[in-house]
């Protein structure tokens, strides 16, 4: 059983910003929207290092268990999804999520913000997969074309992998084997409760 | 007296807690207790096929390219 | 549990998370610029839902087929395969181009974001003129005639070089050559594209040295590297896909990856080794390393005596110098990339060659893992200069002299007299009246003086009165205050790009502008030149929006207006004034000896374009199949007729190979000796030659002596009597005969020499370290001065009288300028493009602490930035040590503002780019190379204040 994850290589993400165009262009995602975003430390110091950040799907997401609607669930491969029919936009979800993930698209106190958006790990929502419906609430399904997050398909040094946790472990594990050194898959820990 | 309180008491506890815990049911509280994956509000999600996860799977280890 | 949000855009609040410190403790670049996310730049507020505003994506999702069309990004020169998803004739999906072996489906932010490009709302979207200060439509035949007509007139009072032909490295290779040659027919030599600003000094340098200017190796053979080094360029965000490659081999070779840039980039992040030095010392730094690497004896002297002349003369005057000259000295092959901090300079074409000549004494060259990997900046610079858009030759590189021009009238079947005709002629000192058509024309960098430099000082009869800006932002050049008033000077101004760019606004006049909409390559089809030399085809995905039209096309309604068009495309089918894009390629095909532009026929580009997937992924070259040993994209040179299966050749000067299999050696262009020595190869030769030594170019007389004539077709050898019998060379012979014999032979066609380190046309033959014009090291101006003023392509050019006045204490700080990553060139295009726009909303100047503290400028502050000549851009301060103390940065994709006044009302309405900024090059200044009349934007002065 497939059980999906994003894995971001901190060695190789150049900051090229592709990840975050390339969902935009995939989902329509409008301005001010943010499904993905890359976080540089030490910018402009030695040391500076990137890393693209969405929603890393947790095996035990904080956002589930804050929700006063219930609006999450999770596949069976793991890809947590919210109904925005159900959203109330209080934002919760937002100030439980480890990695700064659900967006908003208006600015606002509780409740006047809209519902919430994020990534969906291009796997749509709760409507029929590969319906209108949910192109329009969620962007495409990919996962049901079986293809798999257009980011890490599309990421310039293939820093960004996505896919089965399995095998995207084992890329990056075989990197660093061949670079001699490795700080870990970042985020893993907090997401998937494992030293990656 | 003092029986018949302790015995009132025991059936006015049992009485409690088993109002409590049916005041827990799923039903009346409209929401979801236990997340199970690739359920939502308790029906089952639309499943990837065989032939989808197969495709999934390789694609994630054509990632390997570099 | 709620917290008061200041922005509309979401951040990690949880301070114990990485995201939140990060957030917290670090302004990163895009943390600081994003400003509140919504209603930025003119947008409207966002759909409450996404995808709920209608898209034409939306609209075709469900049901309609879906048909993949395979393209080639159109910004810088990796050439990405861009597949496209169309729907109903809407481009509605990108997907990653997996069987690229160029880049195995990975794209940037622009090249993930291309279908926004062809799809997007604020495009030029119908032929307008300026009426009364008023954008005003009108129809295609009425501009035409409207514009024609007037440069007629033009052409009557003044000639045909008072008309200027700007093109754009934004051209498939057939537009490109079209336009080459549609300026030649309008009879002038005042035609020119980017490539003047952006590597013409690398290929003056690189050609001069070893025969051919271009990318010697290629993007995927870096994987053969041992060891990297990068001088004056930012791949990690001018090339983002190249870094794919170089990280491969930093990781699996273990090589080391050397970053010399006065900035701490993206890419000296990823470096072993940075070495910060002051921008415009590239000679002196490049000198010091072979210092080290001839005092320790690290050189590669049999790959000297065999293959290098000149070496003894590099006379190199006397830590971490010496640790990278070991580095490159035990990491072989190593290469070398280079970009415009490199080559944007007043003695650009000296850092050129100085970075050959380490790359020689090292014996890099022709290797696999090694060369000299100059990184092209647009997405078919390449070709376009390859086709010679340019004022300095026709395409091919043939230049200009009588025997260019006939040539060229044999390949196109034209009348050479007639050609003449067209060319209008000055008196030259001794009396004698010369054609200007032997005459470099004004290069791109210096139109401006065209239009303001007093007539009489320039070599031709009058002043430029019409410019044509074809696929061109003018925010990309220098001077541009004193631009704006040439703008106002000119008669006429024509843009034909499909955004109005910052031609349309740049300056006050109200009449008498022109914007005509182009097409973007995706709404169209032909081949583009990658910078490894790669042709690649790309199909029409979308038909044009709009009322745009494909640049072969206007360039034929040109033609038609002015007369010529019969003449011009006699050889080119043509349909609703469309050319035939395959029987433009198949007319370079029968002309461009030269560089190898002959052996990629249509038919041979599109099927390597359809069989991606049996390229290799390092060597490039096809295993099994129909195309067995072809390398992809047939780079160039790929010798002889299309018939004749030329592999193409994946490493230039690469021994190990025979020539028929995409081997090669250096180019015997210079002559067979010099000062009494031997200027060709000695006892080096491509594998299987049979002349195992140096040899000149061939000709059909050799190819007699050799006794290897009777190898010549009855067919070839007509044609080659045709041309100028014995006399004919490989590069006039238009049957390929003399080629094929000599690669039979294993033989190159061009010869078989030395590089050479010493360029005696030059005005510096050993590259000299020369203060830039405008230096804050005034102590080093008496050793190393700048050049004296002289006169070059037509007009006067200053550079001692400039570098005579200190202003380094009114202006302290050094200005450089470089790319940033989700922009590209002046910009009109990609910051029309609302997913990269919205990453980058604001202009802004890097500046050290160390400089912001003494001026108390504080990190978002806005800040005047001045120059000596007078200039000033208000922009936003970003206080970082990625830059030196004393030194400013500024990124040159930024349009629409002048000297604090925000110019959006000027642009035709819906056409505004999202994002508006000042220009870096209002405040960069005067400065020329030496040969190639490159700007200098990489070294000059400036002040900053608060505003």
């Amino acid at each position: 059983m497939a059980r999906m994850k994003f894995l971001c290589d901190a060695e190789r993400c150049i900051e090229c910003n592709a990840c975050v165009t390339a969902c935009k262009n995939e989902h329509e995602v409008p301005w001010g929207v943010n499904r993905r975003r890359v976080v540089t430390i030490q910018d402009g110091k030695p040391g500076e290092r990137s890393i693209s950040v969405a929603c890393m799907h947790c095996s035990d997401a904080p956002c589930t268990a804050v929700c006063p609607v219930d609006c999450f669930y999770q596949t069976e491969q793991g890809v947590v999804l919210h109904s925005k029919d159900l959203c109330i936009g209080c934002g919760y979800c937002f100030y439980a999520c480890p990695f700064g993930a659900p967006q908003y698209p208006q600015a606002g106190n509780y409740g006047s913000r809209g519902k919430m958006d994020k990534c969906t790990f291009c796997a749509g929502g709760p409507e029929e997969d590969m319906s209108s419906l949910e192109f329009q609430k969620y962007g495409r399904n990919r996962l049901a074309e079986g293809k798999l997050p257009i980011c890490a398909e599309m990421c310039s040094t293939k820093a960004l992998l996505a896919g089965d946790g399995d095998q995207v472990s084992n890329i990056f594990r075989e990197r660093i084997v061949a670079r001699g050194f490795g700080s870990g898959a970042w985020g893993w820990g907090t997401a998937y409760s494992i030293k990656g | 007296m003092v029986a018949i309180t302790r015995k009132f008491l025991v059936l006015f506890a049992l009485t409690a807690v088993a109002t409590g815990l049916s005041a827990c049911a799923e039903e009346e509280q409209n929401r979801v207790l236990s997340y199970k994956k690739g359920t939502y509000l308790g029906k089952t999600d639309q499943r990837l096929s065989e032939d989808q996860l197969r495709t999934l799977i390789s694609r994630s280890n054509a990632q390997r390219v570099y | 549990m709620l917290r008061k949000k200041t922005s509309g855009v979401a951040r990690g609040p949880q301070s114990s998370s990485f995201i939140g410190k990060a957030a917290e403790t670090v302004v990163d670049r895009r943390a600081f610029l994003r400003g509140s996310g919504l209603a930025i730049g003119g947008i409207a507020t966002a759909a409450a839902l996404v995808g709920s505003n209608v898209t034409p994506s939306q609209a075709a999702v469900s049901g309609a087929k879906v048909e993949i069309k395979k393209s080639v990004c159109t910004h810088c020169s990796v050439g990405c395969t861009v597949v496209a998803e169309v729907q109903n004739g809407v481009w509605t999906g990108q997907e990653p181009g997996w069987d690229s072996p160029i880049n195995l489906g990975a794209h940037c932010a622009k090249g993930a974001s291309v279908r926004e490009t062809a799809s997007g709302e604020r495009r030029l979207k119908y032929p307008m003129k300026l009426v009364g200060g008023k954008w005003v439509r009108m129809s295609w035949d009425d501009a035409i005639n409207e514009i024609g007509d007037q440069m007629m007139d033009i052409r009557k009072t003044s000639g045909p070089d008072s008309v200027y032909w700007l093109g754009s490295a934004k051209h498939s290779n057939e537009q490109a050559y079209l336009f080459r040659k549609f300026y030649a027919y309008w009879g002038t030599n005042n035609g020119d594209h980017q490539a003047r600003i952006c590597h013409s000094t690398t290929v003056a340098g690189v050609a001069n040295t070893w025969g051919y200017g271009a990318m010697t190796n290629s993007y995927n053979d870096m994987h053969n590297s041992k060891a990297i080094f990068i001088i004056g360029g930012n791949p990690a965000e001018a090339h983002p896909v190249s870094l794919m490659h170089v990280l491969k081999a930093k990781e699996q070779n273990n090589a080391p990856v050397i970053v010399c840039d006065p900035r701490f980039t993206r890419t000296a992040a990823h470096a072993d080794e940075y070495v910060r030095f002051r921008p415009g010392s590239d000679v002196a730094l490049i000198w010091g390393i072979m210092w080290h690497i001839f005092e320790n004896k690290w050189e590669d002297k049999e790959f000297i005596r065999q293959r290098v002349y000149g070496m003894e003369d590099v006379g190199v005057p006397g830590s971490q110098l010496k640790r990278v000259a070991k580095i490159m000295a035990n990491n072989r092959p190593g290469t070398f990339v280079w970009c415009m901090g490199g080559t944007q300079h007043t003695n650009g074409n000296n850092n050129t060659r100085a970075y050959c000549a380490l790359q020689l004494a090292l014996g890099n060259m022709g290797t696999a893992g090694g060369g000299a990997n100059i990184f092209r900046g647009h997405c078919n610079v390449q070709g376009a200069t390859d086709f010679c858009v340019l004022s300095h030759s026709l395409p091919g590189y043939y230049g200009l002299s009588a025997g260019a021009w006939k040539h060229w009238a044999r390949v196109w079947g034209e009348d050479i007299d007639w050609l003449k005709g067209r060319f209008d002629s000055i008196k030259g000192k001794d009396g004698k009246s010369k054609s200007l058509m032997n005459m470099k024309g004004i290069p791109v960098s210096r139109w401006i003086d065209g239009v303001l430099e007093d007539k009489e000082n320039i070599d031709q009869p009058d002043n430029l009165r019409a410019m044509v800006f074809w696929g061109h932002a003018p925010n990309s050049q220098t001077r541009m205050k004193e631009m704006k008033t040439a703008m106002e000077k000119l008669d006429l101004m024509v843009v034909i790009d499909p955004y109005p760019t910052v031609s349309a606004v740049h300056s006050d006049r109200t009449d008498g502008v022109y914007l005509l909409p182009a097409t973007t390559q995706f709404e169209t089809y032909g081949s583009a030149t990658a910078s490894n030399r790669s042709l690649q085809w790309r199909e029409k995905i979308i038909e044009p929006s709009f009322d745009s039209l494909p640049d072969h096309t206007i360039i034929y309604k040109f033609a038609k207006k002015f007369g010529f068009a019969d003449r011009m495309f006699r050889k080119i089918k043509v349909t609703n004034d469309e050319p035939l894009v395959e029987d433009v390629t198949r007319e370079f095909n029968s002309g461009m000896w030269t560089i190898g532009y002959t052996g990629q026929s249509p038919e041979r580009i599109k099927a390597h374009m359809a069989n991606q997937h049996v390229f290799d992924r390092t060597t490039l070259q096809a295993v099994g199949g129909e195309l067995d040993g072809e390398y992809y994209g047939l780079p160039w040179p790929c010798w002889g007729t299309p018939e004749m299966g030329h592999p193409g050749t994946p490493l230039l000067y690469d021994t190990s190979k025979p020539v028929a299999e995409g081997g090669l050696c250096f180019r015997a262009r210079f002559g067979v000796e010099h000062e009494g020595n031997n200027l060709l190869a000695e006892g080096s030769y491509p594998v299987g030659s049979e002349i195992k030594d140096g040899y000149p170019e061939f000709t059909m007389g050799m190819l007699k002596k050799l006794g290897w004539d009777g190898d010549l077709t009855a067919d070839e050898r007509a044609a080659i009597e045709k041309v100028a019998g014995d006399k004919t060379n490989w590069k006039v012979d238009l049957s390929g005969g003399i080629q094929r014999v000599a690669i039979k032979h294993g033989c190159a066609p061009f010869g078989n020499a030395k590089a050479r380190v010493k360029v005696w046309t030059f005005p510096d033959p050993i590259p000299l370290h020369r203060e830039p014009l405008y230096t804050s090291r005034r102590d080093l101006v008496a050793d190393y001065p700048t050049y004296s003023d002289r006169k070059l392509y037509r007009l006067p050019t200053l550079y001692k009288s400039i570098q005579d006045k200190d202003y380094s204490v009114e202006y302290p700080m050094i200005l450089t300028s470089g790319r940033l990553v989700e922009y590209e060139g002046g910009g009109d295009e990609t910051r029309s493009n609302p997913w990269l726009a919205e990453l980058q909303q604001d202009m802004f100047v890097e500046m050290n602490p160390f400089d912001a503290n003494g001026k108390n400028i504080r990190n978002g502050d806005m800040v005047w930035v001045k120059t000596p000549e007078g200039a000033q851009i208000k922009v936003m301060a970003m206080v970082t040590e990625r830059v030196a103390k004393g030194v400013a940065f500024l990124p040159f994709h930024f349009g629409g503002h002048l000297e604090g006044v925000d110019q959006r009302s000027k642009y035709p309405e819906g056409s505004d780019p999202y994002v508006l900024g000042e220009s870096a090059n209002t405040a960069f200044t005067y400065g020329y190379d030496s040969v190639t009349l490159m700007q200098e934007s990489k070294c000059s002065l400036c002040t900053i204040e608060r505003v």
